[in-house]
């Protein structure tokens, strides 16, 4: 039963990897990432990714206070905020956030604010996407450890 | 850091060869080398690295291709003079200095053939800039998983200040101990850019011979080529890769190497100067186990020391594999 258990969870991280990057979410820099994790650092992913949240919400409410002001004009500063968005988004290969961060800054280089307005309202719909499905990928690794953990002896993994 | 790594010499019969064991505490790291005793005709064919201890020759080796006779077997740890410890201040180069006069008995030989102790390959040491935490951590972890010692700082101003050329602040940690390989520096950064922290690098006495490398998120020709002319060693466009960082083992001085080199200190003084320059080519990284084909018994001038093996070095860069290259074909797109 607890054999079962295993394979099935990892069978659900894989459908829902291969989902992340046929929806063109994720691309092929979280599977370098992937790569680097290995015993001697076995949480670098979640490690990295949690930075990663923790440092796109202070953008993401840098980019909204500065828009919602209505005096706003300092679009230089909204580059270099969406600069350094996408650059950690490209870091850990969140394609499609940084996708909507190019567009993002050809309409902040337009000084179109109704057109930032929308690449925003986009970014953070795509960016709560992204964190609930890289959770939901955490959590099933997490299942995973945990079942692996507790089986019979004479099981293979 | 005033107590550095201890250096154990210790020996131990092992099969078919005597392993001659230099260790530097967990401070630096373990390495092992392993030596096999031969003749000295072989060892003059073989130029191979050489250690001598009391008319013995012990040739370096990762297996012995010779046969070994019957009076190697007889050898056991108790005809060596027992084991030596040191300790030193960290620096690689007193470690060099103090391996050398220590108690075995380490020999230059005036001919080519390098009798320079064989010192553990250190890891390369890389300092890198980059003021995204999520890339300082990616950039650490490519650095530590290809075997380097890395520092992270997150401005150009860190940086200057660790390898002590701010004016204003100088690194508290002097830097004789804190040998820098290769400084990484992302381009766009606040306060000081990549490209001003390269130009200061450039322009100091101490550092403008490591290698800089560039990253940067805009794959901009003239920005690539702004930094090359200013004395980059190679530009990455992010994210960077694991294939990105194994190339720039190539660049990293070479100073600490291990070697089966020709002329020893010679070949590491012209690492120094001329840090990554592909047309220097080194032809075939150190053939270990192979004897070179233009051995001879009188000790001739090689065309170009080969490159230590420590990196499991490649082969020389090819013009077509010259990242620079490549990367201006993908431009041209």
């Amino acid at each position: 039963m607890l054999g079962l258990g295993v394979d099935q969870l990892r069978a659900d991280m894989n459908r829902l990897l291969a989902m992340l990057f046929h929806q063109g979410v994720l691309d092929e820099q979280f599977l370098q990432l992937q790569q680097l994790q290995d015993e001697s650092s076995p949480n670098f992913v979640s490690e990295v990714v949690n930075i990663y949240f923790h440092e796109s919400e202070k953008l993401l409410r840098n980019l909204r206070g500065l828009l919602m002001d209505r005096e706003f004009s300092d679009y230089k500063k909204m580059g270099t905020h969406l600069n350094q968005f996408m650059g950690s988004s490209s870091s850990i290969g969140a394609k499609r956030i940084r996708n909507v961060c190019v567009a993002f800054r050809a309409a902040s280089e337009h000084n179109n604010r109704a057109g930032c307005l929308r690449a925003l309202e986009l970014l953070e719909h795509e960016y709560c996407y992204l964190k609930n499905k890289l959770h939901e990928l955490f959590q099933i690794q997490q299942q995973r450890v945990l079942a692996a953990g507790v089986r019979y002896p004479m099981q293979n993994n | 850091m005033l107590f550095g790594p201890s250096i154990n010499f210790s020996r131990s019969d092992w099969e078919d060869g005597i392993i001659v064991d230099l260790r530097i505490s967990a401070f630096c790291g373990l390495k092992l080398n392993k030596y096999y005793k031969v003749d000295f005709e072989i060892c003059k064919r073989e130029k191979d690295l050489i250690w001598r201890e009391r008319d013995q020759y012990y040739i370096k080796r990762e297996k012995p291709t010779h046969s070994v006779t019957q009076t190697d077997r007889q050898l056991s740890p108790r005809h060596f003079s027992p084991p030596a410890t040191f300790v030193f201040f960290f620096s690689p180069i007193s470690i060099r200095k103090m391996a050398r006069n220590g108690a075995a008995s380490w020999r230059r030989k005036s001919e080519k053939l390098d009798l320079s102790p064989p010192l553990i390959s250190e890891e390369a040491h890389v300092l890198a800039v980059d003021d995204s935490l999520v890339d300082r951590k990616v950039i650490e972890r490519l650095l530590k998983i290809s075997s380097c010692k890395v520092t992270t700082v997150d401005s150009g101003r860190r940086a200057l200040q660790f390898l002590g050329l701010d004016e204003e602040k100088s690194s508290t940690v002097g830097f004789d101990g804190l040998k820098v390989d290769l400084i990484i520096t992302d381009y766009c950064m606040p306060g000081m850019t990549g490209y001003e922290l390269l130009k200061k690098i450039k322009e100091s006495s101490t550092f403008k011979a490591t290698p800089v490398v560039i990253m940067s998120s805009e794959n901009v020709l003239a920005r690539i080529d702004r930094c090359l002319e200013e004395g980059a060693e190679d530009f990455i466009v992010k994210p960077v890769k694991l294939a990105d960082v194994k190339r720039l083992k190539d660049y990293m001085t070479t100073a600490r190497d291990v070697g089966v080199e020709e002329s020893g200190g010679g070949m590491n003084k012209r690492k120094l100067r001329e840090p990554c320059d592909p047309t220097i080519a080194p032809s075939p990284p150190s053939s270990f186990p192979s004897s070179p084909s233009s051995s001879s018994s009188s000790p001739s001038k090689s065309p170009s020391p080969p490159l230590s093996s420590s990196f499991s070095a490649p082969s020389s860069p090819t013009p077509l594999d010259s990242p620079i290259r490549r990367l201006k074909m993908t431009n041209a797109d």
